[in-house]
């Protein structure tokens, strides 16, 4: 993840600016005039030339209009012509929610290891003495790596006694734990393989040029909050703590403003997800039916193991997720709404996109486009409540690691107080957490609970947040302890 | 004299970074928060304009845009120093 980056800055703004042309009734004669204003002529560029910025904030803003840019860029349609196709729209048309943006893409080396000009040439020549496949070799004072034979171990970076040789890996590749994304060696370009992506939005965060993209819902949800006919119901996750200024109470006055017309507590699902897991706890593991009960909350770490780990798929709860339960009640209540799950993650897109209940999903940072866009002044703001009943204080920690096991020890305690608990924390779907993954699915740890979350931290450092785990964390003590 | 931050917590500051100078106590070592006058405002109105670049911090009177924790505490570093 890159610290003070540009990248959400620049999306946060083009979100704001989309969602205020639509209410204005600007944005069919607007929004193809937008890249221009952003990057007028005289600008200094950030990439090559200006045109190439203009075209950045074409695919950007198509992605943020819900456009599945792979499939259905068209050089020959405006961003007029894709707003009229987003607007008459009313949910995705497929569940692939990160594309490419393959004119962006292209601007990483080749090579993870390179041998720059800083290099001597010297005697003791470390780096082809030590590579274990005799890639380096010294020809004319100068180390060349023979990358027909080079493994990418890294050995002569660490051994360089100059620091000679960089390191300059594929952000993407480098943080996706799958292996999903990879470059296509006829383009040169990254691709997505959506038979391995588990959707957690690693390199969205990691890519320095902003080229991998979600596909937004904020036009969707835009589009029920102006022409309502039906009530459209918030339902906020627990990691929704510290995201905005002010308190809870006036972010939800905010999105009453905004035009919604119920906000829901998704940390009441949380209640409803950990009871029921800490009953099926206590009867498969109790009854030794099985060994071990792995949490089913985080939907990056559940599609892992459906495509990468099939051994654990037998001890993944078959308890639903907070926004599932939270979505069931408020259809049950409001049998004719619109649900609209706000929260920070991007995987929770493509578990809403399957779940009947979820109309739409967005992320804080979305959120905070139409914020922007109407000028809403949150900390100015008088406070209001949920609309659903309480929940508890300790599934309100529901979003930071170790959270959820928490709440189950607080549920399985209430049926049966000699049950121990014994949990195993995967806290972040990494490579080493994949790896804990296989290890706890063979049944020979010690423990009876693994509670997996994809982001370190839990979901407070999802890739959809709008402050740092830390505040958030420090918010939620205050709160709830 | 003590240096004077006005950190500004309106919506467009604290969600494009802002929000991260509200662990000040973290970015400074009790003795330098001993020479800081701190005060989180509501929206300082610097963020109207399409041009405008949050989060937006004043020290001793200077209005700071795009601002960062590293770029404050080296900022305030400086004028503890002087």
């Amino acid at each position: 993840m890159i610290e003070k980056n540009e990248v959400v800055r620049i999306r946060k703004s083009l979100g704001a600016s989309i969602i205020k042309m639509y209410f204005d009734d600007t944005l069919y004669s607007e929004i193809d005039k937008l890249p221009i204003k952003r990057t007028p002529k005289n600008k200094v560029s950030r990439r090559c030339c200006v045109y190439k910025d203009r075209a950045m904030s074409r695919y950007r803003m198509m992605s943020l209009m819900g456009i599945d840019i792979e499939v259905e860029d068209d050089e020959f349609k405006s961003l007029a012509d894709f707003a009229h196709i987003a607007i008459e729209r009313e949910k995705p048309n497929n569940d692939k929610i990160i594309s490419i943006v393959d004119m962006s893409c292209a601007a990483c080396q080749q090579h993870t290891y390179i041998v720059t000009d800083i290099c001597m040439g010297c005697e003791a020549r470390p780096c082809e003495t030590n590579c274990p496949k005799d890639a380096v070799k010294i020809i004319n004072g100068k180390s060349i790596i023979n990358y027909d034979l080079c493994v990418s171990c890294g050995k002569c970076f660490q051994v360089c006694p100059f620091n000679a040789i960089a390191y300059s890996p594929v952000p993407c590749e480098k943080d996706c734990p799958v292996d999903a994304i990879s470059r296509d060696s006829e383009t040169g370009k990254e691709v997505i393989d959506y038979d391995k992506c588990i959707f957690c939005g690693r390199c969205i965060q990691a890519c320095p040029f902003g080229t991998v993209v979600e596909r937004s819902q904020i036009l969707y949800v835009a589009k029920k909050l102006k022409n309502k006919v039906k009530p459209i119901v918030a339902m906020l996750a627990p990691s929704v703590i510290a995201q905005f200024p002010g308190t809870v109470g006036q972010l939800m006055t905010a999105l009453k403003k905004i035009g919604f017309d119920f906000v829901y507590e998704v940390a009441y699902g949380a209640d409803v997800t950990a009871a029921k897991e800490a009953e099926e706890l206590i009867e498969k593991v109790g009854s030794k039916e099985q060994a071990i009960l792995g949490t089913s909350c985080c939907p990056a770490y559940v599609e892992s193991v459906k495509k990468h780990i099939l051994e654990f798929k037998d001890y993944v709860s078959s308890t639903k997720t907070p926004m599932s339960y939270t979505a069931d009640m408020v259809k049950d209540k409001h049998p004719d709404c619109i649900s609209v799950f706000i929260g920070p993650c991007i995987a929770k897109k493509f578990e809403g996109i399957n779940d009947p209940n979820v109309n739409y999903v967005l992320t804080f940072e979305e959120l905070s486009s139409f914020l922007l866009a109407f000028q809403i002044e949150v900390n100015d703001l008088e406070d209001s409540d949920y609309d659903s009943a309480d929940s508890t204080n300790v599934a309100k920690r529901f979003c930071i690691s170790s959270g959820v096991t928490e709440t189950v020890k607080y549920y399985a305690n209430k049926i049966d107080p000699s049950f121990e608990i014994k949990p195993l924390f995967i806290n972040g779907l990494d490579r080493k957490g994949l790896n804990m993954l296989r290890q706890a699915s063979k049944g020979k740890l010690p423990y009876n609970l693994v509670e997996c979350m994809s982001c370190e931290g839990g979901c407070i450092a999802g890739p959809g947040v709008n402050v740092s785990p830390k505040v958030s964390l420090r918010k939620l003590d205050k709160l709830t302890k | 004299m003590k240096v004077t931050i006005k950190i500004c917590s309106g919506t467009a500051c604290y969600v494009l970074g802002g929000a991260d100078f509200l662990t000040f106590d973290e970015i400074f070592t009790e003795e330098e928060l001993n020479g800081i006058s701190l005060e989180v405002s509501n929206c300082l109105d610097f963020c109207k304009d399409e041009s405008s670049k949050p989060p937006y911090v004043i020290i001793n009177d200077k209005v700071y845009d795009n601002m960062s924790v590293n770029k404050l505490s080296n900022i305030v570093r400086n004028l503890l120093n002087s």
